[in-house]
């Protein structure tokens, strides 16, 4: 192939889009997109429902564990009201472990 | 039904206007798409998506242009968002084969065969996707609308949101990098035989 012959040749190449028609679309495409459309509609009203769960479980275990942290922490301060009374005890040599009869 | 009770009819979420919509534009559309990425289930699928966008956002167009310019807009976004996911695979690929040094990358074949070319240009329009696929990207947009879609200059100016000038001047550098993508491929072929 000489240069003439490719400039030639590119230049057919250029040309070849002249006159071209227009592609079709798939001619259900309005079927094709509805349903895109209510999957996408049905997918997101799941994802919604199941961020809701998730929220309720997460303030139900927040919850959970807001009322067994109070819970607890009322039992050490009747333990530690235990332990005072036992100091006090002590002091006044009322222990029975340690009473001297004598 | 005018564009305007179509646009109203899509706001208010009518079924039969955006069923009108669909079949209006449907091959506008795909044609565009088609051209731009090069594939006919892609083409057909990126169609759709921009079927589903417009519908979600229709409160969002102003009417500041044409619903078609609107339309080939999100078709054109859609289309390109496509071409550079597809092309950063294509990166990572070269890399792992660069890294297997066994396989050698080979040439691109032209294998694009668009349904409206008629059938002795088919191998001569396939060798010009394969070189639009080579443009920058607002070449290959431009060419691209003009060659497939027939659109003028002026209304891909409306598309591109840019001045008339603009567009002769994206024309004219596609059409001179075509020829030169097009002259070295064939000089090369040549040196090889």
């Amino acid at each position: 192939m000489k240069k003439e012959d490719i400039q030639h040749k590119v230049e057919e190449v250029m040309q070849s889009l002249d006159g071209v028609q227009s592609a079709e679309a798939n001619p259900f495409l309005y079927s094709k997109v509805m349903n895109r459309l209510q999957n996408k509609n049905v997918s997101t009203r799941k994802f919604l429902r199941l961020s809701w769960e998730l929220a309720f479980a997460m303030i139900l275990f927040t919850g959970l564990n807001i009322a067994a942290f109070f819970y607890f922490k009322q039992d050490d301060s009747q333990n530690d009201d235990n332990g005072s009374i036992t100091s006090l005890a002590n002091e006044y040599t009322i222990n029975s472990n340690n009473y001297n009869y004598n | 039904m005018e564009e305007i009770l179509l646009i109203q009819g899509l706001q208010q979420k009518e079924e039969k206007s955006f069923e009108e919509l669909v079949n209006n534009y449907k091959n506008k559309l795909y044609n565009t798409v088609l051209g731009l990425v090069q594939n006919e289930m892609d083409a057909e699928d990126i169609t759709q998506e921009v079927f589903i966008q417009a519908y979600e956002s229709i409160q969002s167009f102003k009417g500041d242009s044409k619903l078609s310019t609107w339309l080939y807009r999100i078709a054109i976004s859609k289309a390109l968002d496509f071409i550079r996911k597809k092309n950063r695979k294509k990166r990572s690929a070269v890399i792992f084969r660069f890294l297997d040094s066994e396989k050698k990358e080979a040439e691109e074949p032209a294998t694009f065969h668009h349904p409206g070319v008629v059938l002795e240009q088919r191998e001569n329009a396939a060798m010009l996707f394969k070189a639009i696929n080579e443009l920058p990207e607002k070449q290959r947009i431009a060419f691209t609308l003009h060659k497939l879609e027939a659109l003028s200059y002026q209304q891909i100016a409306a598309v591109l949101d840019t001045s008339l000038s603009s567009v002769e001047s994206l024309m004219h550098r596609a059409k001179t990098n075509l020829r030169d993508s097009l002259s070295e491929y064939y000089t090369n072929m040549i040196s090889e035989k």
